[in-house]
């Protein structure tokens, strides 16, 4: 497939900082005129070390903050001056996981109400549907359907994550954002998170941006690779050429220490 | 580890026990907190000694009594319902502009942050509490009668200490909007406002809860605060003393509240500690009450996977279908206590309002005749049909299985012509019956002559009749009495050919008359005072008068009945109200109606402990034939067993401008009485209606404390106290009968218990 889901030109984020009302300002660029493709069905992964914008790149995305500069497009729209009224219908369409903590999901709502939201607000299904729905997706992550009425700290970390991911794929979404996704996980769990969002993704022909410093996850995962260094991409290529030539001296400093 | 929830325990008794006294507080008052008893006679060793109120706790006053001699302990338990309300309604204010503003703030609104912050900057700087007195301290909050008092204390001490608690809200809200699974939310699409109510509220929902117990609290110290500084609701702020200049109040209230008693008894400490100790105490069990549950409800709901949780959740989303498939019993019952608890604070507001003391006399539908005057058929079937009324009230004859009690009034006439005119130099006048002249005593009459001033005469030894002959005598009524009056009348007719007898009336005295004592020869006439002046004025002066009358039957009706009470130890004591059902005009029909639904209200309050005893008395009209007089000397209910006499007789209009009033005869000594006289002075004050007092005359060697003989029969005859009610007109009749009457039945209600 070749038609573009994600396109991303000079987008650029910097954040005001200012102590007090007589200090100076103070400028911190988090993410400098970044521009790349996704194409629908690829994923992409954004690797580079801890600070160089690649959480800051997950909540633009997902317009969580407002970007400073540059152009985000969705399937060709452009969603960047959408007000948060207008976004919130392109919400369905691109969807995020976030990294496992212990309050990536409300504590004080139980696994069902967290699966229905989603189909309430996107209207996913018809309403006398939804116990099915959430039944199904509970099924597709691989949960079995008694843990429905638990709440999110009754459950392990990995169960969590499954319930995230079911909730992002329950709004149909296309293209998903992996913001480290299994970094918090035991390696034993990790792989299977892994595996389900492989399958998830041949499944239901998802899109994915995976978000890591972790090599092996982005090696195992993704089709092409972005680096980042200091809010900037300094490459991007395909995985096997990046991970045997890179051509920028960070990209190479960085994937020689991930090989020794 | 379960260990049990101490505070929780200790909060919720105290909790329960406030609630049972709020909600039935004559369980527990020994007392009416509305009773007032300056002084009490003790009985030692054969010895009678006399006390002046505040008494000390003793048998009789459980805590003792305050300056007035209200039973503290009384006044204590029935102002728990208004103390505690306030507490809660003032604490439910702060939460409904705090939370809102807190949520917004939250969200990010700058306006919303800045007014938390300035509010919370402003009235940390300056205390609250002296903003509160400065605003509630206004003559025109002071002024308020209790429904708007209690508002605006709702919403003066709301607004004064609403901002801390929004502070507090709102730092909770920013530290949970920053918790990752809010991002999560929004990622989702979901709305901010689905989030505030979805996942913002759940969180703060247990500190929430336990910050509202503490605030009632809070609001409860704060009463008793501004109670010290006699800032509370109801302060009537009585003019004590007015001397050189200086008016000195007294802070007082009729309105149990505890805040109300630390105020008026503050200056008694000393003297009277039990005064200022026990309202305290109260205070402080109760402050202690609500602080014990609100810790104790911390300590519930911070543990985790608390079900609660989800059904609140449900509730703020109205979602209620969902009760009824996937919760679990548990989660069921703590459903239901959630409700109990919203309902529980819903009945809170109803407090305020918990007593309907509202007439509705324009309801009442029955075909009345359009006059009513004793002796006439019309007055027959009047009493007939308040005898069936009273039967369907449940109201019991008092003698002879009859509610109607005839007397004879004598013969008498009902004037059906009248005419009386001046001849002077001008012309002739035709005076104004009703306002200029009114007929005592008349007969089918039709003469005319001069007239002869008999005021400077000596008219107990009159040494000659002749100077009287073939004249119309002219009598100053101001210095004889009634007695006196009537013996000069029949000397004077019986030993000289006279024309007629006209009495100058006294002041107050009402010029109005249509049945007359029967007199075939001799008229006597009432006149005003402008009248007699043109008499004096002009000796040569011919005046005619011309009646014509139709006899009437000799018998008048009261209609009287007793509304037994039910308590076993003052069931047989009564109180007695006195009404009139004869009238001339559609106003007095429309009494009538009032007069009716009044008793009909009365019956109706639930807590009628006493008896009730309901006078209609005929003939009101012509004071000779007034009813009252034949009660009077033939009481059928013992008079020792009657508390007190309410008379309403003089209620005679329907719109009017001024309330006449008179306490004169319920003197301290007769203590029911006299708080039933104390209670309606303060609530007409209160309400602003123009007092006429009636006034007191010294006559023929006793005192006439009111126009007539008949205000006066029951106390000089039979001993009962007597409280006078009535309405007089005015040029500006602004009031009407429906609130005098909802006063009436309220003052009633309220002094016996």
């Amino acid at each position: 497939m070749s038609d573009i889901a994600l396109k991303v030109v000079d987008l650029s984020k910097h954040f005001v900082i200012r102590n007090n009302v007589f200090s100076k300002k103070k400028i911190i660029h988090a993410v400098r005129k970044i521009s790349f493709e996704v194409k629908s069905g690829e994923s992409l992964g954004l690797i580079g070390e801890s600070g160089s914008g690649k959480t800051t790149v997950a909540n633009l995305l997902l317009k969580l903050i407002e970007p400073s500069e540059g152009r985000i497009e969705l399937f060709g729209k452009d969603i960047t001056q959408l007000s948060e009224e207008s976004m919130r219908i392109y919400r369905g369409d691109i969807q995020i996981i976030f990294q496992y903590t212990h309050a990536v999901l409300d504590p004080k709502m139980t696994i069902s109400e967290l699966l229905r939201e989603p189909l309430e607000i996107h209207q996913v299904v018809a309403k006398y549907q939804i116990d099915n729905e959430v039944d199904r997706l509970l099924e597709l992550v691989g949960l079995s359907k008694s843990e429905k009425n638990k709440f999110p700290s009754q459950l392990s970390g990995g169960q969590n994550q499954r319930i995230l991911i079911a909730r992002a794929i329950a709004t149909r979404a296309r293209v998903i954002v992996c913001d480290e996704p299994v970094s918090a996980l035991d390696v034993s769990v990790q792989g299977q998170i892994l595996n389900l969002l492989l399958k998830l993704k041949e499944e239901l022909n998802l899109t994915y941006v995976f978000i890591t410093h972790d090599l092996n996850v982005v090696k195992h995962m993704c089709n092409r690779i972005a680096v980042m260094y200091q809010g900037e991409i300094v490459e991007i290529e395909n995985t096997e050429k990046m991970l045997s030539d890179p051509q920028n001296p960070y990209a190479q400093k960085l994937i020689k220490s991930f090989l020794t | 580890m379960n260990r049990r929830n101490v505070p929780l325990i200790f909060g919720i008794v105290i909790l329960l026990l406030v609630l049972l006294v709020m909600l039935f507080p004559e369980m527990f008052a020994s007392h009416s907190p509305y009773t007032i008893q300056h002084i009490r006679f003790l009985h030692d060793e054969g010895r009678l000694s006399v006390e002046r109120a505040p008494f000390s706790p003793d048998d009789g006053f459980l805590l003792g009594s305050d300056h007035l001699g209200r039973d503290i302990y009384s006044y204590i338990i029935y102002g728990t319902r208004l103390t505690i309300s306030l507490g809660v309604l003032i604490a439910l204010g702060q939460f409904l502009i705090a939370v809102p503003m807190a949520l917004y703030a939250g969200f990010g609104s700058r306006i919303a942050k800045s007014v938390i912050q300035q509010f919370n900057v402003i009235f940390s700087a300056i205390p609250a509490l002296l903003i509160a007195i400065i605003i509630l301290k206004l003559d025109y909050f002071v002024g308020l009668e209790k429904q708007k008092s209690i508002m605006s204390f709702i919403l003066v001490l709301t607004a004064v200490s609403w901002a801390r608690l929004g502070n507090l809200v709102m730092e909770r809200v920013e530290t949970i909007l920053t918790q990752p699974f809010i991002k999560g939310e929004v990622a989702i699409g979901k709305k901010h406002f689905r989030i505030a109510i979805e996942n913002v509220i759940p969180h703060l929902a247990p500190e929430l809860i336990v910050l509202f117990f503490m605030e009632i609290a809070r609001n409860l110290s704060t009463l008793m605060q501004l109670g010290i500084f006699s800032v509370f609701i109801g302060n009537l702020g009585l003019i004590n003393d007015a001397t050189s200049g200086v008016q000195i109040n007294t802070d007082i209230s009729f309105e149990p509240e505890w805040a109300s008693m630390l105020s008026t008894s503050r200056t008694l400490i000393t003297i009277a500690p039990w005064t200022v100790i026990y309202p305290a105490l109260a205070f402080f069990i109760s402050v202690l009450g609500f602080n014990l549950f609100g810790e104790g409800l911390r300590t519930l709901m911070q543990k985790k996977e608390s079900r609660s949780v989800l059904a609140f959740r449900k509730i703020i989303t109205l979602d209620f279908k969902y009760f009824c498939v996937n919760v679990d019993k548990r989660s069921k019952f703590k459903i239901t206590l959630w409700i109990a608890l919203f309902a529980l604070i819903i009945g809170f507001f109803s407090f305020i309002n918990y007593k309907d003391y509202s007439i509705g006399y324009a309801s009442v539908r029955v075909d009345l005749p359009e006059t009513t005057v004793i002796g006439t058929e019309e007055a027959l079937f009047s009493a007939g049909f308040i005898a069936d009324y009273m039967t369907r009230l449940g109201i019991v004859p008092l003698r002879n299985d009859s509610l109607l009690m005839p007397f004879d009034i004598g013969q008498s006439f009902l004037i059906e012509e009248q005419m009386m005119t001046l001849s002077m130099e001008s012309g002739i006048h035709n005076l104004n019956q009703g306002t200029d002249y009114a007929f005592l005593t008349s007969g089918n009459i039709s003469e005319s002559g001069v007239v002869y001033d008999a005021t400077k005469d000596d008219l107990f030894n009159i040494s000659s009749f002749d100077r009287f002959a073939d004249k119309f005598i002219l009598i100053e009524q101001l210095y004889y009495s009634d007695s006196a009056i009537r013996h000069f009348i029949e000397t004077i007719t019986v030993n000289a050919g006279v024309k007629g007898i006209i009495l100058v009336a006294r002041a107050n005295q009402v010029i109005q008359n249509h049945i007359v004592d029967a007199d075939e020869d001799n008229a006597v006439i009432v006149v005003s005072q402008e009248v007699s002046q043109v008499l004096k004025e002009n000796p040569d002066l011919v005046i005619a008068v011309h009646t014509t009358v139709k006899p009437l039957t000799s018998n008048g009706y009261n209609v009287v009945g007793i509304h037994r009470g039910t308590d076993p130890h003052i069931g047989d004591e009564a109180i007695v109200v006195g009404m009139n059902y004869n009238y001339l005009n559609q106003e007095g029909g429309e009494v009538l109606k009032f007069n009716l639904k009044l008793m009909e209200r009365l019956c109706q309050m639930a807590d009628q402990k006493r008896a009730i005893i309901f006078l209609f008395l005929d003939g009101t009209i012509n004071e000779n034939q007034h009813g009252i007089h034949y009660i009077a000397q033939d009481f059928p209910y013992s008079p020792q067993k009657i508390q007190v006499y309410i008379d309403l007789t003089s209620i005679t209009h329907e719109r009017f401008g001024e309330i006449e009033f008179s306490t004169a005869q319920a003197p301290p000594t007769r203590q029911f009485a006299w708080s039933l006289g104390r209670l309606f002075d303060s609530k007409l004050n209160q309400k602003g209606y123009p007092i006429q007092l009636l006034e007191t005359n010294y006559i023929d060697g006793s005192y006439y404390f009111t126009k007539s003989e008949s205000d006066n029969a029951l106390f000089w005859n039979r001993g009962i106290p007597t409280v006078i009610l009535g309405t007089v007109k005015t040029d500006n009749n602004i009031w009407d009968l429906e609130t005098l009457g909802s006063i009436v039945l309220e003052v009633i209600n309220k002094n016996n218990y």
